[in-house]
């Protein structure tokens, strides 16, 4: 069994005229372009900016408009906005994908243990989850910032915390459905072990679904993290990290609007271009 | 079925319990209490202490939560410390108002999720197609307060289309439709890219799975097969996404509330813890553990409706 | 009254604010005011716990409702002395305990008059401590049993011991006078400049012009206070013409309003201390020398600059600047990063504790530059970030370097509050100086301004000298309003003209 199944451009094909598909990949070609750039930007500056950028040190006069000290002029803090750029992209990349990492690892497991075995199990785990789930992610941030737990641990730990319930059942779902059953059941009928069918080859059947998940929950993760700082309960307002600059200076939108829209438009970059390249990849996959 | 619903619901109450046991404990450890909070930052240590006693607050807090577990077995979600009236009053007018919220985002959601879904579906890789996905993807980027105030500044300080907010309205009282228009178009904006890929992928799955490509050979009628069969197989898999957006909907929506001075769930939660009020604190966490749990139970009996073989309750 | 050097100084730096007031307030001079109208005023508020309650006053909202409705004997001027309001006069005997008092011809909004016996009732509710009311410092040292009416307009009051500043208490927030016997303010009954209408506890409150009122009826026909927490919505809703007045703005939204015709910007200078408190009681801040590295290492400069905005002044660890009795010879603290650094190496401290939060849109800025520059003399702090709602009660009891701010004030009364040692309890320092207490007591002893002048110069130059309460900046405060809106300055908040709209009017 090597096919990923049906998820394939040519199945659909059929449907549609021969100009609309042509059309369709030069703009497949351009929105794939497209995405790398928007990707790419954000990665190169969150990877080689620290080493370029200029002193993020506070203090200097505050909305500065560009000039020869400032390239791009300074935010509310008189900090450099250049430098600023260049330096908060490695925390939020990281957190982003290091939340990501421990949601999926926890929770694509249990899902797909849950989705094999009986039913108490079954129903056990998702009510545990679903209390979890039901639990105000509000008040855990707010207790979290209350007792002084809002170093980056803290807040990746959070963050993956409330992602894990969601894919767990993202992931019994998508086990269940019925593409995946049918041909699942020939397996068992074929006198494979139930855990070659139903972790890996389940897990295989789930990964595109899982996949469009996890690129649709680095947006939410990158919102997650801003709003966690509009809120008060984010990081540390000393660390430097887009989601807290574009916080800081929000105050100041219509006074200096870039330490605004740079950092923002770098976290929009980040998580559109994610999101275009992974639907490039699922359909070049299949 | 029904016995199995009937063990669901029996779960979900034990649910609530956890809930309400796993949110006292959470406050536990939240420093300070409501007297601190009430009397504001000129108070003396002297009068924080005085007002403690004529709160109840010198008593231990499992003794207060025992009373309100009391109450609770008799159906009353207790008394606010700080105001001394009924929870139920204080969350009655805000959960009008999340509600109306809610299901305005919905209304307008649901059919634009489908529409768009259905149609980046059936043609996936046409022009439109990815147009709609990458312009559903970068609003579900932008930060909501981001996007808020980008949208105030345009409609209601550039403009004058809309108010900029609802200053002043309690509950739904004063509330006119305009207010709205800003709040439900960020809440939507902010949706509608995730449901709209998730719906699109489980077409195409749908569309190309055997039993329909079978059903198409049989010859019936293109509509019927999309409508009858793709469809609800291609909405099953966002099924749990939509109810974690409703469930989010009905939790108060805090940065759209704060940044509309709307006054509903999410900012009168916030607003209890933090005022340290225990018994509204609860109140407002079994209100959203209730929903969660049963958008969720929807959800799965919904998704067992619309294809029976797959979901097991 | 004489205008003093200092009050002069405070007019030039208000100057400023006055031109920009100025720029954007087209065609403001001139003419009667046009009455009618209804005014909304946008504040942060309590919520649900809120009540009308007078004597009550943990916002600056319920100040401000207060004040529409009720009426204090005396005012507050800009530099926090205290001219007579609802009374007409009051006078002492030599020493400073009896206090006779007469009242203007005045009535609550129900008709009756506003009499001697009120007063008593009202001052005697402060007093107790059940009530937990915010000015009750202020009237503890009334005897009530000795107290009399002496007819419906004239009381005498009599104090347990001398004090030639008692008057100031009544000009307090906190001190309106309530008919006797009220007990509820469900729906209150002041003799203020404005009826009570409606209230919804964490909603709006609707008052209506009182037309009887002795100072002659309001231009508006209502005033709705609007709670709006958030600060951009106060700034949207302004420009958008939902509300008339906004506030608590802050320095980048000032600078935006500036610069749009439908709104102006009215500034108080020097309105809000903006302290930098360190325990005297615990180390690592018992240690003298360290407490003087941290003054002589604060940039002030650049905190004003930057945290402030430029909205703003550098302090110098005196409450008071611009107020009556501040003692303006002693000269500014500057920054001397040899000598602290100096002094650190010799206390041989090499990490602090700093507590911060965002109680003050200023701190988390300040929080930076701060921990910055504790850097350059040699001291690492570790920044530990307290919610607001318990902000004040956690550090005062855990924190031994936190921020801290205080609104315009007596300088007699912030010193009686915060640095006897009768206050140690509400101490944010724990500092302990008997010499401060005999300040004090001789300053409200005395019956001559100038030597009761000098007294509280002195304690405030001990209380510079001696780091009992860092002061590294002085924010202006700002509210904005509506482009039509007249009769509205820029007031230093907790002044009776601070948030009065008993003369504005909507054009």
């Amino acid at each position: 069994m090597t096919t990923l199944g049906p998820l394939t451009e040519l199945a659909v094909a059929p449907a549609m005229p021969r100009r609309a598909r042509l059309r369709g990949r030069t703009t497949r070609r351009v929105l794939r372009v497209l995405g790398w750039v928007l990707l790419a930007v954000p990665l190169l500056v969150a990877v080689v900016g620290p080493v370029l950028a200029p002193s993020t040190a506070p203090g200097g006069v505050p909305l500065q408009q560009p000039g020869p000290g400032h390239l791009l002029g300074t935010d509310v803090l008189g900090r450099d906005l250049l430098g600023l750029v260049l330096v908060g992209g490695t925390t939020v990349v990281s957190l982003t994908l290091a939340s990501l990492v421990l949601a999926y690892a926890v929770a694509v497991p249990i899902g797909l243990l849950v989705a094999a075995r009986g039913r108490i199990l079954e129903g056990l785990t998702i009510g545990l989850l679903d209390v979890l789930l039901a639990l105000p992610s509000l008040l855990v941030l707010m207790v979290l910032a209350a007792t002084g737990r809002n170093g980056i641990g803290w807040l990746v730990l959070a963050v993956a915390l409330v992602q894990v319930p969601y894919v767990v059942r993202l992931v019994r779902g998508a086990a269940a459905a019925p593409s995946c059953l049918a041909t699942l059941e020939a397996m068992t009928m074929g006198g494979e072990p139930w855990w070659r069918v139903r972790i890996v080859e389940t897990g295989r059947r789930v990964l595109p679904p899982v996949l469009v998940d996890a690129t649709t929950r680095v947006s939410g993760v990158v919102g997650l993290l801003s709003a966690a700082n509009f809120l008060g309960v984010g990081l540390d307002p000393a660390v430097v990290d887009w989601a807290v600059v574009v916080d800081q200076n929000m105050t100041a939108l219509f006074l200096r609007p870039s330490a605004v829209l740079l950092p923002a438009g770098l976290l929009v970059a980040l998580c559109a271009g994610t999101n275009l390249l992974v639907d490039d990849l699922l359909e070049r996959r299949a | 079925m029904t016995a199995r619903a009937g063990m669901r619901v029996g779960l979900a109450l034990l649910q609530l319990v956890a809930v309400s046991v796993g949110v006292f404990v959470l406050t536990t450890f939240l420093p300070g209490d409501t007297a601190e909070v009430v009397l504001g930052p000129l108070a003396t240590p002297e009068q924080i202490e005085v007002l403690r006693g004529q709160l109840g607050l010198d008593r231990p807090v499992w003794a207060q939560f025992a009373d309100w577990v009391g109450g609770l077995v008799h159906g009353d979600l207790g008394r606010s410390i700080a105001t001394g009236r009924p929870v139920v009053d204080d969350i009655g007018s805000r959960l009008g108002l999340t509600v109306v919220l809610a299901l305005l985002a919905v209304v307008v959601l649901v059919p634009l999720v489908v529409v768009l879904g259905l149609y980046g579906g059936r043609h996936p890789g046409s022009p439109a197609d990815r147009l709609i996905t990458a312009a559903t993807t970068v609003a579900h980027a932008v930060p909501d307060f981001a996007l808020g105030l980008l949208l105030v500044a345009l409609f209601a300080l550039q403009l004058g289309w809309l108010p900029a907010t609802a200053a002043g309205t309690v509950g739904l009282s004063g509330l006119t439709a305009p207010m709205l228009v800003l709040p439900v178009a960020i809440l939507v904006s902010n949706q509608l890219g995730r449901l709209a890929r998730q719906v699109r992928i489980g077409v195409v799955e749908a569309d190309a799975a055997e039993h329909v490509a079978h059903l198409r050979r049989l010859g019936l009628a293109e509509r019927t097969v999309l409508l009858r069969h793709v469809l609800p197989a291609g909405v099953v898999p966002s099924l749990q996404q939509f109810a974690r957006t409703v469930d989010g909907l009905l939790g108060g929506v805090l940065v759209v509330e704060a940044l509309f001075a709307l006054p509903g769930l999410g900012s009168g939660f916030v607003a209890a813890v933090q005022t340290r009020d225990l018994p509204v604190v609860q109140a407002y966490a079994l209100l959203f553990a209730a929903t969660t749990v049963v958008v969720n139970l929807v959800a799965d009996l919904a998704s067992a409706r619309l294809v029976p073989q797959a979901v097991r309750l | 009254m004489p205008v003093s050097r200092r009050s002069f100084l405070a007019g030039v730096a208000g100057a400023g604010a006055l031109a920009t007031l100025a720029a954007c307030a087209n065609g403001g001079a001139g003419g009667a005011p046009q009455t009618g109208g209804r005014l909304r005023a946008a504040f942060v508020a309590g919520g649900a716990q809120e009540t009308l309650d007078p004597h009550r006053l943990p916002q600056f909202m319920d100040q401000a409702r207060a004040k529409a409705c009720f009426d204090t004997l005396g005012r507050w001027e800009q530099d926090m002395s205290c001219t007579p309001r609802l009374a007409e006069s009051w006078e002492p005997d030599a020493t400073g305990t009896r206090w006779r008092i007469r009242l203007r011809q005045a009535s609550f909004h129900d008709g009756r008059p506003v009499r001697a016996t009120d007063v008593l009732y009202t001052y005697r509710r402060i007093a107790d401590p059940a009530t937990t009311a915010s000015a009750a410092a202020l009237f503890t040292g009334i005897d009530f049993a000795a107290s009399r009416a002496v007819n419906d307009r004239e009381l005498e009051i009599v104090l347990g011991a001398p004090n030639h500043l008692f008057p100031v208490a009544l000009g307090s927030y906190g001190s309106e006078i309530v008919p006797e016997g009220t007990t509820s303010f469900a729906a209150p009954v002041g003799s203020g400049p404005f009826r009570f209408v409606s209230f919804t506890p964490g909603g709006p409150a609707l008052y209506r012009r009182n037309d009887a009122y002795w100072d002659g009826a309001p231009a508006l026909d209502e005033l709705e206070f609007l709670p709006v927490a958030d600060e951009s919505a106060r700034v949207g809703a302004l420009l958008s013409g939902q509300i008339e007045y906004a506030h608590d703005i802050r320095a980048t939204s000032a600078q935006q309003l500036a610069s749009d015709s439908r709104a102006q910007v009215l500034t108080a200078p020097g309105a809000a201390f903006q302290f930098l408190y360190v325990k005297h009681d615990r180390p690592p801040f018992d240690d003298p020398r360290l407490r003087q590295a941290l003054v002589l290492g604060l940039d002030r400069e650049a905190l004003a600059r930057v945290a402030l905005l430029g909205r703003g002044q550098p302090g110098n660890d005196m409450f008071g600047k611009g107020l009556r009795y501040y003692p303006d010879a002693v000269p500014q603290r500057t920054r001397d990063v040899d000598r602290a650094k100096a002094l650190v190496a010799e206390s041989g401290v090499t990490t602090v504790e700093l507590s911060t939060g965002v109680t003050d849109p200023s701190w988390p800025a300040a929080t930076q530059l701060i921990v910055a520059q504790l850097a350059e003399i040699g001291l690492t702090a570790q920044v530990r970030n307290v919610p607001p709602e318990t902000y004040f009660a956690d550090v005062r009891k855990n924190a031994t370097m936190h921020f801290s701010r205080t609104g315009t004030l007596p300088v007699q009364n912030w010193i009686a509050t915060t640095q006897l040692s009768s206050a140690l309890t509400n101490s944010f320092s724990k500092y302990v100086d008997p010499e401060i207490d005999r300040l004090h007591a001789q300053a409200l002893a005395d019956p001559d301004e100038g030597a009761r002048a000098a007294a509280i110069g002195s304690a405030l130059t001990r209380i510079h000298d001696n780091i009992a309460s860092p002061i590294w900046g002085i924010s202006d405060w700002i509210v904005g309003v509506h482009g039509d809106v007249k009769g509205l300055q820029g007031f230093r908040p907790n002044t009776f003209d601070w948030a009065n709209f008993a003369k504005a009017s909507l054009g």
